[in-house]
């Protein structure tokens, strides 16, 4: 069977008459996947095949219905299948084959699970009687994953495949949202039954994904709020899940509560709203800091006080009352008491807190807030001995681009002084590795959003550092013709790791320096086939930015940058947020 | 120390999934038993840790969010049963074997099989009463000592 279109459509005719035919065609396992797949509305696989996996290639390659993109190892996959889920909330979908195929795909698994981002992982497996042998590409995958994965599952029997793929996006998609694997023998995948298309709802019997909160706890919510007169709101990648951000606005006004977020709950809340105080935390910004150090009421909605947001935790909003909102009940005193758990999805919690909330008597809160923005502004001109200083090539691609452009970072200092400096409007539209913080995740993500979001401009902005790990799928943005623009700033060292060395190890930069030895980027870049330029100032940066972004495949700037800037400001490891370095 | 009943669906991993769920977060299993529970496809799972009462709460719900498990119940102190099983060989010295029999009976042992110069006893109770059996047996010589993790309802 090579038409698979053909059939599916057949098995949808016959769908209604499937109570009294028994003539079900017969189909391989592969074939039920890529049917089923189809049915959950997959559009688009990142993968890379292999030995095991070959079936299910045999049937892709005649599936018009979904996008194969291959890339050029199996982290990039998944990478790229984590920055298309972030970028358009739909599941990301992967397929590797066993083994290395499958070992590949666990730093962006975690990175997925960290940061709550629903991925499906198909990973192929020697066939049912090999495994357990040491077969050649054989590697216990289901062990490897179990605790980087919201859930796992190894398909026994070609019965299984639907039900088992069924519930694989389900779980992915639902609740917290996280990665799911789903490891395939081979020989289940060739092995064939009758099939008939299963429509019933998913149904786990441990699994109840939709918790309502009570209306009691939500009364006192408001109860709580309405005495507060120095209230923040501290929202995280929880609202970005939920597609809260309309509501978080509802409520933010109408308490008349600044706002600030997490990293991954950037685009949340409009940074340009004056209730905003942009991202709090280590590098977070010195007004939100304060704010929630001296504030008496704290509402994390989607949040789950990371040690990075936190500080030490003794002292981290020591005079509030904290009210914690979240869909995960594990993640509620975990490490921080809350005086008020609300377990539940925070558009619904929002939708029924707002009516009922009244405003603070938070004036004279804010107005305070409004003058430590004025005495402690995060962007700070630096002078440069060398090249292009990195916060004004922010600030200048901020300026350059419209509202709903999508940024991918890569992780250390090119990641904070984007969170710091670019003005993000509305969600969705930074895609970066908060929780595992994973070099190298830029390049693939910013690939996997721009295949997902055709129509948006999307930007990658990278450290020569991260860039060198995942380089190779330059080949894939080519190939593809992704018309991402990469925004390289070279400074010769791994950046966020020298400013430790710089302030906290007397400048001792132990294994740092890379730019000796780095590559000439921009011969890399065209030996792949795409575009690329090589700029050390802000105004030929904003002409080459202006013909990247115009430009209809992938482009890549090398910004030579200031070699020891530092991301300010700046919390030591271990201290209270409001320990702030804020400059040299 | 603190008891969990866990109720999970029955699968060749779920030991696995539950043990490394729990090590994963630097919390050491002190006994871990798992038997069929009174709903077919199920098992239910005794397990004990010495963490405190808020990481057992914090635990508790984290065990709840993996998928195969379907409820984790704290057992809290005088509600709940727990006993644990033992067999034990014992060496015995010619004349001892009376003396050793009264000991056995005493904490409601058994004798299962018994040799030459060594019996083997099971015993059933709680962990503590266990324990306190086999520190009086070591006075005749425990040489070899079989515990199940607690079992608790």
């Amino acid at each position: 069977m090579n038409d698979l279109t053909t059939t599916v459509n057949q098995i949808a005719e016959r769908e209604q008459m499937f109570q009294t035919d028994r003539n079900a065609p017969v189909i391989t396992g592969a074939e039920i996947l890529v049917c089923t797949l189809i049915k959950q509305g997959v559009d688009t696989i990142f993968g890379f095949p292999g030995g095991s996996v070959i079936p299910i290639y045999d049937v892709l390659y005649d599936t018009k219905e979904i996008k194969h993109v291959l890339v050029r190892h199996e982290q990039g996959a998944t990478h790229a299948a984590d920055g298309y889920a972030r970028a358009t909330g739909k599941t990301g979908v992967v397929i590797v084959t066993s083994g290395p195929g499958a070992s590949n795909t666990v730093t962006g698994i975690a990175t997925a699970f960290m940061d709550s981002i629903p991925i499906v992982v198909f990973s192929g497996q020697v066939a049912s009687s090999y495994i357990g042998k040491e077969s050649f590409q054989e590697a216990d995958i289901m062990g490897i994953t179990r605790s980087i994965t919201k859930h796992n599952f190894q398909i026994k029997s070609v019965d299984d495949v639907e039900s088992v793929v069924k519930k694989a996006f389900f779980i992915a998609r639902t609740g917290r949202p996280g990665p799911v694997v789903v490891d395939l023998p081979v020989d289940v995948m060739r092995a064939k039954t009758s099939f008939r298309p299963d429509t019933s709802e998913v149904s786990i019997a441990g699994y109840n994904p939709f918790t309502i909160s009570d209306m009691e706890s939500i009364t006192q919510a408001a109860e709580i709020i309405s005495k507060s007169k120095r209230p923040v709101i501290y929202a995280g990648g929880g609202i970005i899940n939920s597609g809260a951000g309309q509501e978080l606005r509802k409520l933010a006004e109408k308490m008349n509560s600044p706002v600030t977020t997490t990293l991954l709950g950037i685009g949340s809340f409009p940074e340009n709203h004056p209730l905003s105080l942009g991202m709090l935390g280590m590098h977070g910004t010195w007004y939100a800091n304060n704010a929630v150090t001296k504030a008496d009421l704290l509402i994390a909605i989607g949040a789950r006080f990371d040690d990075r947001v936190t500080g030490k935790i003794s002292e981290f909003a020591p005079d509030a009352k904290i009210i914690h909102m979240d869909i995960d009940p594990s993640c509620i005193n975990r490490n921080v008491k809350s005086s008020l758990a609300l377990v539940g999805d925070a558009k619904n919690i929002m939708r029924k807190l707002t009516p009922i909330v009244s405003r603070c008597d938070s004036d004279e809160w804010i107005e305070k807030i409004n003058k430590w923005k004025k005495e402690h502004p995060v962007y700070k001109e630096i002078k440069t001995s060398r090249g292009a200083s990195a916060q004004k090539v922010i600030k200048t691609i901020s300026q350059m681009t419209s509202r709903n452009t999508i940024i991918a970072t890569d992780v250390g200092q090119n990641q904070m002084w984007t969170a710091l400096h670019y003005t993000f409007t509305i969600p969705r539209t930074i895609i970066t590795s908060g929780g595992l913080g994973t070099m190298g995740f830029g390049l693939p993500a910013s690939i996997g959003a721009a295949i997902g979001m055709p129509e948006r401009n999307v930007v990658a902005i990278i450290g020569d550092g991260g860039f060198q790990m995942t380089s190779a799928e330059l080949a894939t943005a080519v190939h593809y013709k992704v018309p991402v623009t990469i925004v390289l700033l070279n400074n010769g060292y791994l950046g966020m790791v020298r400013q430790w060395q710089q302030l906290f190890y007397k400048k001792r930069y132990a294994s740092t320096e890379i730019g000796s030895s780095n590559p000439d980027f921009i011969k890399l870049a065209e030996s792949y086939g795409a575009k690329a330029v090589r700029v050390d100032d802000i105004e030929s940066f904003k002409s080459a930015f202006k013909k990247a972004v115009d430009d209809d495949s992938p482009f890549l700037i090398e910004v030579i940058i200031e070699r020891e800037e530092n991301v300010f400001p700046m919390v030591p490891a271990g201290e209270s947020i409001i320990a702030m370095i804020e400059e040299e | 120390m603190n008891l969990f009943s866990i109720v999970a669906e029955d699968s060749p991993d779920i030991l696995a999934r539950i043990t490394n769920h729990i090590t994963g977060k630097g919390i050491e299993i002190k006994s871990i038993a798992s038997g069929p529970a009174e709903k077919r496809g199920m098992v239910r799972i005794t397990l004990v840790t010495e963490i405190s009462i808020e990481s057992a709460s914090v635990l508790k719900n984290s065990l709840e969010q993996l998928i195969s498990v379907i409820s984790v119940k704290p057992l809290c102190s005088k509600s709940f049963v727990a006993r644990q099983f033992a067999i034990l060989k014992v060496k015995l010295f010619s004349g001892e074997y009376h003396n050793a029999m009264e000991v056995v009976k005493s904490f409601g042992g058994r004798i299962v099989k018994k040799g030459k110069d060594l019996i083997v006893i099971e015993l059933i109770d709680e962990a503590a009463k266990i324990q306190s059996v086999i520190n009086t047996l070591n006075n005749f010589g425990v040489v070899e000592s079989a515990q199940s993790g607690i079992v608790a309802i």
